[in-house]
């Protein structure tokens, strides 16, 4: 019987809820809503941790309740007939500064959350939706239908596993890793660090920050790159299979792989086929660089 | 909202434009009743609401001309000549709609164009017939995106004021960047009009002045 107890608390344990942790600090605010609600977060300042649990219900922690907190339905929305859900900080008015707070949130799994803050940094897990932020950091695990991200000068980073991703910065870095599929990401200067193989299909640009690629491409995959005046630089794995097509205006194009030749080539771009030539991967820059290489 | 929480962005906007829920009236009402700061605001935003949407209306001075040159200082391609009117601030957005649409079939488009398609890449000195259909979409799409951006930027203008100084920073230097980038490929476009690489190159930097203005936008 003993047996049969701890068989059945194992069988249960992968569908349990997320615990909460004494850490998040008391509840401040919670609710039960539908599974898919939308659900918008605000926090100008300070840090929002948002965590996917399998509770139809949000649930608002903090070690203090902020000044200027706030939680509830949208009427705004309701007016047009959409149930949306939002809480958060206000902004502070005029000069005033805004005071950091610090929130841990439990949504619903399938929720679509829209966290929004100004230097605030955002951390989610299995959550999908929107995150933006001005120059706070984000950082994206876990898995989620759908994410995207829009910073200006913080820093992201996508570790997670999602059917689409786009993802954008401005003077931040940008890496993107996990099991994403499809990929739309852009700076201006910031770099954009790609370590992943899961990609089927990508689009990565930028006007000044370096592009890297560390992986394998997956066979039929289907990139294109283009960057202005920043370098696109790709460490290959061993299983590449794809064929390059590279130009660019002023930049060098360099072919670190000495035992193979161009397919065809000119001053300004290059054509190189990698093992069997089943993904394609364009790289167009205008003064950028563009370098091909295997990992070692 | 009570005496301590004051009302936010939309009650206070719906609280200008007399849009409020019946359910909320009340309770909004009550907080103006009590908060000075509050009532303050809602008249600021009724007021100019009023300004704004009543077409009769003229400014004492024409703030114009003024905002266009401020544009034009920071533009790469300039506005057409027209008579200097304000625009249709306040309006149904019909024109901007429009554009959106018409951008949103461009970026369609530009997508089926740019992928890959197994041959040689262009961006080196063209070798390309002059003006194919496929180069044609790019020009059309560019041209798409560019209309798109100017219409954000004269609207970024006019709110300019109310960005936050470091994200009016970041989107100035962001903005002089793309337009420095734009601008070089524009003038390698004129010494090499047929490379459907430049092209290419310009529409995806037109693309990312859209998108960092509907980021800061948004």
């Amino acid at each position: 019987m003993r047996q049969l107890l701890w068989l059945a608390a194992l069988s249960v344990a992968p569908s349990m809820t997320l615990a909460q942790s004494a850490s998040d600090g008391p509840e401040l605010n919670g609710m039960r809503v539908s599974p898919t609600i939308p659900l918008k977060i605000y926090n100008p300042a300070g840090s929002v941790r948002v965590l996917a649990w399998d509770h139809d219900s949000v649930s608002v922690h903090g070690a203090t309740r902020p000044r200027g907190f706030f939680f509830g339905r949208n009427p705004g929305a309701l007016k047009f007939g959409v149930n949306e859900f939002m809480f958060g900080v206000e902004e502070p008015r005029g000069v005033d500064t805004a005071r950091a707070a610090h929130f841990t949130v439990y949504v619903p799994r399938h929720s679509q959350v829209a966290v929004k803050t100004a230097t605030a940094s955002i951390d989610a897990t299995n959550v999908g939706g929107l995150f933006y932020t001005v120059s706070g950091q984000i950082q994206v695990r876990g898995s989620a239908a759908t994410i995207d991200v829009e910073s200006m000068s913080g820093n992201v980073d996508v570790n997670a596993g999602a059917s689409w991703l786009r993802a954008r910065t401005s003077e931040g870095r940008l890496l993107i890793r996990g099991d994403v599929q499809d990929v739309d990401a852009s700076t201006i200067d910031g770099a954009i660090d790609v370590a992943t193989s899961s990609i089927f299909r990508g689009r990565f640009q930028s006007v000044n920050g370096d592009i890297r690629f560390a992986g394998t491409p997956l066979k039929a995959a289907l990139f294109e790159f283009s960057n202005h005046a920043g370098a696109v630089d790709f460490a290959l794995g061993r299983e590449t299979s794809s064929v390059f097509e590279l130009s660019s205006v002023s930049g060098a194009i360099e072919n670190g792989y000495s035992d193979l030749r161009p397919v065809a080539a000119t001053p300004h771009s290059m054509r190189l086929r990698v093992g069997g030539g089943d993904a394609q991967v364009t790289v167009r820059t205008f003064k950028g660089p563009i370098r091909l290489r295997p990992q070692r | 909202m009570n005496a301590q929480r004051h009302l936010t962005e939309a009650e206070r906007h719906d609280a200008a434009d007399g849009s409020l829920a019946p359910e909320q009236q009340a309770t909004v009402d009550e907080h103006l009743a009590q908060c000075a700061s509050c009532t303050d605001d809602v008249a600021r935003v009724r007021n100019f609401m009023t300004r704004v949407r009543d077409d009769s209306t003229h400014l004492d001075v024409d703030l114009w001309p003024d905002i266009r040159s401020r544009i034009e200082r920071e533009k790469i391609v300039q506005l057409s000549a027209t008579t200097g009117e304000m625009p249709a601030v306040g309006r149904r957005p019909v024109g901007r709609w429009l554009a959106l649409a018409a951008v949103g079939a461009a970026a369609a488009l530009i997508l089926v164009v740019a992928l890959p398609r197994g041959k040689g890449n262009e961006v080196g000195p063209t070798t390309a017939d002059p003006m194919s259909p496929e180069v044609q979409l790019v020009v059309d799409s560019t041209r798409e995106y560019e209309r798109e951006a100017t219409i954000l930027l004269n609207e970024l203008e006019l709110r300019r004021a109310m960005i936050r100084p470091q994200l009016r920073s970041s989107l100035d230097h962001d903005l002089r960047a793309i337009d420095d980038a734009i601008l070089e490929l524009k003038e390698a476009i004129a010494r090499d009009p047929n490379n459907p690489g430049l092209r290419r190159l310009l529409a995806s930097s037109y693309r990312q002045k859209v998108d960092l203005l509907k980021r800061v936008g948004g």
